[in-house]
Formats: C-alpha cells, sequence, structure tokens
C-alpha cells in the first residue's frame, strides 16, 4: 500500500523524504478535512497522546469544525 | 449498532474489501450511482487518539489505491443503512461532481513555517493594543509575500486551499489537488521554491486521499 510521506523538507531536502509524516499533518487532514456526513462532531481530544502533537494546530482544526 | 463512514465512491468503482478501525470488515451501501465505504461501529464517535488516526488514514488510503474516493470527516457515525442512503441521496449532486473532481489525482499538503531566526514572531507581550495590532497587520503581510512567492505551484495544480497566517509561526498552510503524474514536477518545484525563500522552512507532504477538497467551494 502506498504512504503518505515527507515529499520534501527545507531542512532535510529530498534526500531524507522517506520520514512518516507527523500527527499534525494526519490532523490537519483527517479531523479538519473530508466529507461531513452529520451536524455534530464529538471529539474527545483530551485522550490523544501529546508528545508529537502540536496543540494548537488541534484547536485550530477542531476550531474549524466547530464553524460548519 | 451503527455505521462508521470511510468514504463515499463511485457504485462499483473501488471494492470495499479488507478492515477498517477495530478490525471491523468494510463493506459498501449503494445508493443509485454512489456509495458509502463502511464498516459496524457500536457507540458513540470513535476517540480520536493517534493510533485510531493512523489506522483510520491506512483504511482510507487502501480504498484510495482501487480508485477514486472522497474520505469523510474522522469520526462520521451514521445510526443505520437507511440514513447512509439518505446522505447519498440528498447529497447526489454535489458529492458526484467532487468524484469527479477528485479522479486521478491526489492532495500535496505544503506548510510554510517563519525560520527561527525570522524577524516576524509576534511580541508575547505587547506594550498596547495598537503595537500588537501593528504586528499582526506586519505578520499577515508578511504571510501575503510568503504565499505569493508560491503561486507558481497552482499553476501545477487543478486546485488549492490556502489557509493564510493560521498561526503566528505559520504563514502558510495549504492544499493543492495534483495529477498523479505530475506529484514529482511539483515536489521539484517547491525545491526550487524553496530556494528563493530564506526566511521560512518549507514542508510538503502526500501523496493524501483528498481530504481537503471534499467539502467547502468546488475546485
Amino acid at each position: 500500500m502506498s504512504e503518505a510521506r515527507t515529499l520534501y523538507a527545507s531542512s532535510s531536502g529530498r534526500a531524507n523524504a522517506s520520514q512518516p509524516v507527523t500527527l499534525v499533518d494526519l490532523l490537519d487532514r483527517v479531523l479538519a478535512g473530508g466529507v461531513v456526513v452529520h451536524g455534530h462532531v464529538t471529539l474527545a481530544v483530551a485522550d490523544i497522546d501529546l508528545i508529537d502533537l502540536d496543540v494548537a494546530l488541534l484547536v485550530a482544526a477542531t476550531a474549524k469544525l466547530g464553524e460548519r | 449498532m451503527s455505521l462508521l463512514v470511510y468514504g463515499i465512491v463511485q457504485t462499483g468503482d473501488v471494492d470495499a474489501f479488507g478492515c477498517g478501525l477495530d478490525n471491523r470488515p468494510l463493506f459498501g451501501i449503494t445508493e443509485g450511482p454512489l456509495e458509502a465505504i463502511v464498516s459496524d461501529h457500536e457507540g458513540r464517535a470513535p476517540e480520536p487518539s493517534a493510533a485510531a488516526l493512523r489506522d483510520y488514514e491506512r483504511t482510507v488510503r487502501g480504498l484510495m489505491d482501487r480508485g477514486t474516493i472522497l474520505p469523510a470527516q474522522f469520526g462520521s457515525v451514521l445510526p443505520d443503512e437507511d440514513a447512509v442512503r439518505g446522505l447519498l441521496r440528498s447529497r447526489r449532486r454535489d458529492l458526484l461532481s467532487r468524484l469527479r473532481q477528485v479522479r486521478g489525482a491526489v492532495e500535496i499538503g505544503l506548510r510554510a513555517s517563519w525560520r527561527e531566526d525570522a524577524s516576524v514572531a509576534l511580541d508575547p507581550r505587547p506594550p498596547s493594543g495598537s503595537s500588537y495590532l501593528r504586528e499582526r497587520l506586519e505578520l499577515r503581510q508578511s504571510a501575503r509575500r510568503v504565499a505569493s512567492e508560491l503561486d507558481p505551484l497552482t499553476a501545477l495544480a487543478r486546485g488549492s486551499r490556502r489557509a493564510l497566517a493560521p498561526r503566528p509561526d505559520l504563514p502558510v498552510l495549504d492544499a493543492y489537488l495534483v495529477d498523479r503524474g505530475r506529484v514529482r514536477e511539483f515536489v521539484a518545484l517547491v525545491e526550487q521554491l524553496d530556494d528563493r525563500l530564506d526566511d521560512v522552512e518549507l514542508v510538503c507532504t502526500g501523496p493524501w486521499p483528498p481530504y481537503s477538497f471534499a467539502e467547502g467551494a468546488p475546485v
């Protein structure tokens, strides 16, 4: 199966383009994007492992959800 | 038992085999030309743990590898098959049109963040309200300048979405809908543009299912 990767990063260039994507990249899409099938999305964000998670971005993503 | 929706496809375009979250088997629910790929699910929306998000993304990606899919937002739970058919019926025209728009394309994400030494950071304790507003304005203008440098990328994409300065450290957060055959060319252009931009770092990710093109204004 194909996989989303870091295709390019300033600091490492294309040589290191095999790095996996971060959880932030994932959140930007899986939580903030996609077809919205109902109006009420309940997110238990407190349970997300915060070690490699950018909280500000998560808040931005969930705020976006709230606007819909 | 309710249903967790992973995405919408054209009927018969994507084989719904394999498993989704919690190892539940995937299956399709058809309404005319549209089919939702779902799995059985118990209770409310799944909690967005890192593992669940990755599993979900992996499942949608597996479907994308077999055909064209409009991914559903994580946590899309509907009570039963009738509700799924109702969704497919009520949004039929929009969903079919979006499926046509994304066919043969993938989403590429682009994040521009200020380098540590860039002189654009917001003062965390501004001396006055007006200086705070002035700084914000300057930050936005700087973000606009970075965004305009990235404009050539739109020529290689079918469509794009942009968040300008969504955070103080992030002048631009873009998503591009790119033909599968042009991804390499697109990444090469990102690399070229990066050489021109001294004060930001670029990170380009993908290929993603078209999450950013499933809702909002048409491409």
